[in-house]
């Protein structure tokens, strides 16, 4: 039995177009349903209406069937605008008496305005702080702080070269034989079976054959074109960067020397006793 | 330089931005995720929960200088370390400070006299901020030196001009 029909604000106006009429399976549980503002939710889990057979207990199914109260606890058919919409209105959208510690729900053309409101702040939130960066940061560039940032290293080579990003073909490819596991599997499964099942014998044979021949033309296509081949020759025009680039020298090892007026006398003598051998 | 940037001559109102921008800028210092010795050990700790730098807005360790603010020399700086440590410098961006952590970043330390190869202090190549004695810091020494550039940080006006020595603040 359907429940929706007790249900002004989905569907029971137009019983025939309902999106979940196919599963109306669940019973009537024997108490009123109530929402999960009021306790436990019948339809939930196995209760004491939902014994039989014949019975499918859709968990879930109670927290349709209560009124939404805002936009996001929903169901999108049940807004105003869906399909269904209109035909009720808003003044019976929440057709649950409501207990003294409830506010009345506000109507649902407001939750709109959040999310226009929501956007509006984050979109500007973004900008506003970009702009404010702007304006307050300093900017002093210089040629090393331009530099390409290699873990602290010179770069070597340029950064704007051709890559080749031809993997996307051996991945074409692998779906072939990823294809062909997830279909022969099953059917290799059930072969033995098959062949001694008298109207189907070697005719399981005979299909399977037929699809890893299918298969195995498409592989033939990919080897003709030559894409197995992984290192292909670049006909191309070779790369040239426009602009030389520009460093700025680090200081080189005689700049960081150690300091020269050292007071260690002793460090003194071995300097100078170096100096004089070289 | 900023278009704000020591714009205006000294009042009350530059005094009050500068105060909230300095407020936004010494309590999210990020540091750059830099160790070379065992001083990054104790970097390391400080970063941990126990002494927890997050507490000071210096948690953040970003992993590339477009990001940091703040370079922590934790270690040993030897000749050939130098010349990154002076790149990721001028890699970073403006405004940015240097902490020299430790005896080997502040001056050679016991690689002093014999060390070869090492660097008798960092700020012979980048201008540092704050030293911190130690051989390695305690992770309170490093905690220190984090406040001792805040504090540098809450006394330099960003808007406004700094303030000229008169004559008779010379002599």
């Amino acid at each position: 039995m359907y429940l929706g029909h007790r249900i002004p604000w989905r569907g029971g106006l137009i019983p025939g177009l309902d999106p979940l009429a196919g599963l109306a399976l669940v019973e009537p549980p024997t108490a009123p349903i109530q929402g999960f503002a009021h306790g436990p939710v019948p339809g939930l889990g196995l209760g004491p209406g939902s014994k039989g057979s014949g019975s499918l207990d859709t968990p879930g199914r109670a927290l349709l069937d209560s009124p939404p109260r805002t936009l996001f606890e929903a169901p999108l058919w049940s807004l105003p605008g869906c399909w269904n919409g209109p035909h009720a209105p808003l003044s019976t959208l929440h057709s649950r008496p409501l207990s003294p510690s409830e506010s009345p729900p506000l109507p649902v053309q407001f939750d709109y305005l959040n999310v226009l409101v929501f956007a509006v702040v984050g979109f500007a939130f973004v900008f506003v702080n970009v702009l404010i960066g702007s304006v307050l940061r300093p900017k002093r560039k210089t040629e090393v702080g331009l530099e390409v940032y290699e873990c602290g290293e010179e770069t070597i080579g340029d950064s704007w070269v051709n890559f080749d990003i031809r993997y996307y073909t051996v991945a074409l490819i692998y779906v072939i034989f990823a294809v062909e596991i997830t279909f022969l599997f099953p059917w290799a499964m059930v072969l033995t079976e098959a062949l001694n099942t008298p109207d189907i014998g070697l005719w399981a044979v005979a299909k399977g054959a037929l699809f890893i021949v299918i298969l195995f033309f498409g592989l033939i296509a990919v080897w003709a074109k030559g894409d197995l081949d992984w290192v292909l020759s670049y006909d191309g025009p070779e790369y040239v960067p426009t602009a030389a680039r520009h460093r700025n020298p680090v200081p080189s090892r005689d700049e960081l020397s150690p300091p020269e007026n050292n007071e260690d006398e002793s460090h003194e003598t071995e300097t100078a006793a170096d100096a004089a051998s070289a | 330089m900023g278009i704000l940037e020591e714009a205006f001559e000294e009042n009350v109102l530059t005094t009050r931005v500068d105060w909230l921008l300095n407020w936004a800028k010494l309590n999210s210092i990020w540091p750059m995720t830099f160790g070379l010795a065992c001083c990054a050990i104790e970097m390391m700790a400080v970063g941990a929960a126990h002494h927890d730098i997050d507490r000071f807005g210096a948690g953040a360790f970003r992993a590339t200088p477009r990001q940091a603010d703040l370079m922590i020399v934790a270690g040993t700086v030897n000749f050939k370390m130098g010349e990154r440590v002076k790149r990721l410098y001028d890699q970073m961006a403006s405004p940015k400070y240097v902490i020299a952590m430790g005896a080997c970043a502040t001056g050679g330390g016991p690689y002093f006299k014999y060390g070869y190869t090492v660097m008798k202090g960092v700020d012979r190549i980048i201008p540092v901020d704050v030293y911190i004695a130690g051989c390695p810091p305690r992770p309170e020494a490093l905690l220190e030196g984090l406040m001792t550039l805040q504090d540098k940080l809450r006394r330099t006006p960003v808007i406004r001009k700094p303030a000229q020595l008169q004559p008779a603040d010379e002599a």
